[in-house]
């Protein structure tokens, strides 16, 4: 469909860049900083939308791959996580479920997850719990900062899979 | 499935729940609690400047007696917490009680800041910090928003620059800031003693703060409280439940150290937050004591440690703590200076709370305020936001280390 969305996007970056910010009262340091950061933003948007579904469906993956090592390492967990589990596993197989239903999804498992963190903390279980979440997160937070690499906050990007790698 | 926050309307039994699970200080209590009861209500529409100045008007007249004129009222940038305007004041404020004109500054919260704090907790902090370490000279506060259309505090305009002007921009709030060799020596000596002379504000001075609740050696009171603030935002503005800070969050709670030395911690002590004269390399101005609280010296130490305020010397070979110095030298110098110690295993404690308080800031309320539009620079904190993966993932391996 004419226009598509990354024809819009492009048409705006360019507006904005050759003819907007260019316009504005260099005095105004507000403005100034935040049509800079406005273009950025658009760009990054328009950068990372065709990637869209897959981070969703992959965030989910990951969420999914969590929750069942939770059960199979911890004998309270399934009662919370079985039902949000079964769910996650069945948005990702029915090509269905659009990017704000895998999203959904995912959300409700990590909830599930959350509880179970909330409910053991003073029990026997705790340790090993963390244990997994600190030794999975780490795929999280890759995630995380391979998807905002260009914000240029990354101290150290070479340390860092690309997200099409992470994502392929 | 389609998914309603309860987060953007929440109900009172949602507000109340929270903060039963999460005890805090009465007044952070007091102000966390407004916030979310305002939660549901309008966005942030642009201010002008005699709308401000009006309400400027109205706070100094009910402090001052005598005729007095503000002009020269402008917009200054640079943070992305409140919303700031300086102006001149005429008025008698001279030491003999005569005319004089004094440079100052009106600092007042959007509907909702990405660091939600009280302006009666600054105001007292700063008066209290006269004479301790530069700061700006603080003159009136509207607590509640009376004069103002949001709480506000008025302080002096302090001279000095928060970064080398030759230094472009390249990222916001002051993040990746290089003073460069030499400026970065001096700075970096008088941070780190001025730092300590913070946290070694005698006991009685500390005890006649009315707005912050005390702390004790020996126990760890206030450092749980300092945690459950941290949670109780986090629960409060998260997008979405992350598992890793839930699991940190439970960490940080079981494993709260008992303090050994009851400071004032700054909060937000950075390289970004002091003024410096450019001509002579002098400390100016400490500035955004928002966070100030009553507790332990290692936070401080650890926020300044964040990796988004380390960058690398120009040789390759060191990693500069703050901007300033490598690591060894940086606690050493602090050690020197403060005469108090830096103790690794509660600095790595630390470490973990201070990842998991810029999240909460950054990941948690940057989202929620730019979602629902509460701030003149929602463009600013959505952009942040974007920060925390790499604040989390420091999060994570020191967990990973001393869990």
């Amino acid at each position: 469909m004419v226009p598509d969305i990354d024809l819009q996007l492009q048409a705006v970056i360019k507006a904005l860049t050759d003819t907007v910010m260019p316009a504005i009262d260099p005095a105004n340091k507000m403005a100034v900083e935040q049509a800079g950061l406005a273009v950025a933003t658009l760009s990054m948007a328009r950068n990372r939308l065709p990637l869209v579904r897959r981070l969703a469906r992959h965030g989910l993956q990951m969420a999914i791959a969590m929750a069942e090592e939770l059960v199979a390492a911890i004998p309270t967990a399934a009662a919370g996580l079985a039902a949000p589990l079964a769910a996650g596993r069945e948005a990702l197989q029915d090509p269905a479920h659009d990017t704000a239903a895998i999203d959904a999804v995912q959300r409700a498992l990590n909830d599930a997850i959350g509880a179970l963190i909330d409910d053991s903390s003073n029990g026997p279980h705790i340790a090993a719990i963390e244990a997994i979440i600190i030794r999975r997160g780490k795929l999280a937070t890759d995630l995380g900062r391979a998807w905002t690499m260009p914000s240029g906050f990354e101290p150290n990007p070479a340390s860092v899979p690309t997200i099409e790698s992470l994502l392929s | 499935m389609s998914f309603v926050d309860p987060r953007n309307q929440p109900s009172a039994a949602f507000i109340e729940g929270v903060r039963r699970r999460f005890p805090i200080e009465p007044e952070m209590d007091r102000v966390l609690t407004r916030k979310m009861q305002h939660r549901a209500g309008p966005g942030y529409s642009p201010l002008s400047l005699p709308t401000i100045v009006e309400g400027l008007q109205r706070l100094i007249a009910s402090n001052i007696g005598g005729s007095f004129t503000v002009s020269n009222a402008r917009w200054l940038t640079g943070g992305a917490s409140k919303i700031q305007v300086a102006f001149d004041l005429e008025w008698n404020g001279a030491a003999d009680g005569g005319r004089c004109l004094t440079p100052m500054v009106l600092r007042m919260e959007p509907p909702e800041s990405v660091v939600e704090t009280s302006r009666l907790r600054e105001f007292e902090i700063l008066k209290t910090m006269s004479g301790v370490v530069p700061v700006p000279p603080c003159y009136w506060v509207d607590h509640e928003g009376a004069f103002l259309p949001y709480p506000a505090l008025v302080y002096g305009f302090v001279t000095g620059v928060a970064k080398p002007t030759k230094q472009a921009s390249t990222q916001v709030t002051g993040i990746g800031l290089n003073y460069g060799p030499d400026l970065r020596v001096k700075l970096g000596h008088q941070f780190l003693s001025q730092l300590g002379r913070i946290h070694t504000v005698p006991a009685n001075v500390i005890g006649g703060l009315q707005h912050f609740s005390p702390a004790m050696v020996g126990s760890n009171e206030a450092v749980v409280r300092q945690v459950n603030w941290w949670r109780r935002v986090w629960e409060e503005d998260r997008a979405e439940e992350e598992p890793l800070m839930t699991a940190a969050g439970n960490w940080l709670t079981r494993n709260a150290p008992v303090i050994d030395h009851v400071s004032i911690v700054h909060g937000d002590a950075r390289g970004g937050n002091v003024l410096f004269n450019e001509e002579n390399g002098q400390i100016t101005a400490w500035l955004d004591w928002e966070l100030a609280y009553l507790g332990d010296r290692h936070q401080d130490i650890a926020w300044s440690m964040i990796n988004a305020f380390r960058h690398m010397s120009e040789n390759g070979r060191d990693e500069l703590i703050g901007g300033f110095f490598p690591e060894t030298q940086y606690l050493e110098l602090y050690e020197q200076g403060s005469g108090l110690k830096i103790d690794r295993k509660r600095l790595a404690y630390y470490q973990v709370l201070v990842s998991f308080m810029s999240v909460s800031i950054c990941l948690g309320t940057g989202y929620r305020v730019a979602r629902n539009g509460k701030t003149h620079q929602d463009v600013v904190c959505a952009w942040l936001s974007m920060i925390s993966y790499g604040i989390m993932e420091q999060m994570r391996q020191t967990l990973e280390e001393y869990a």
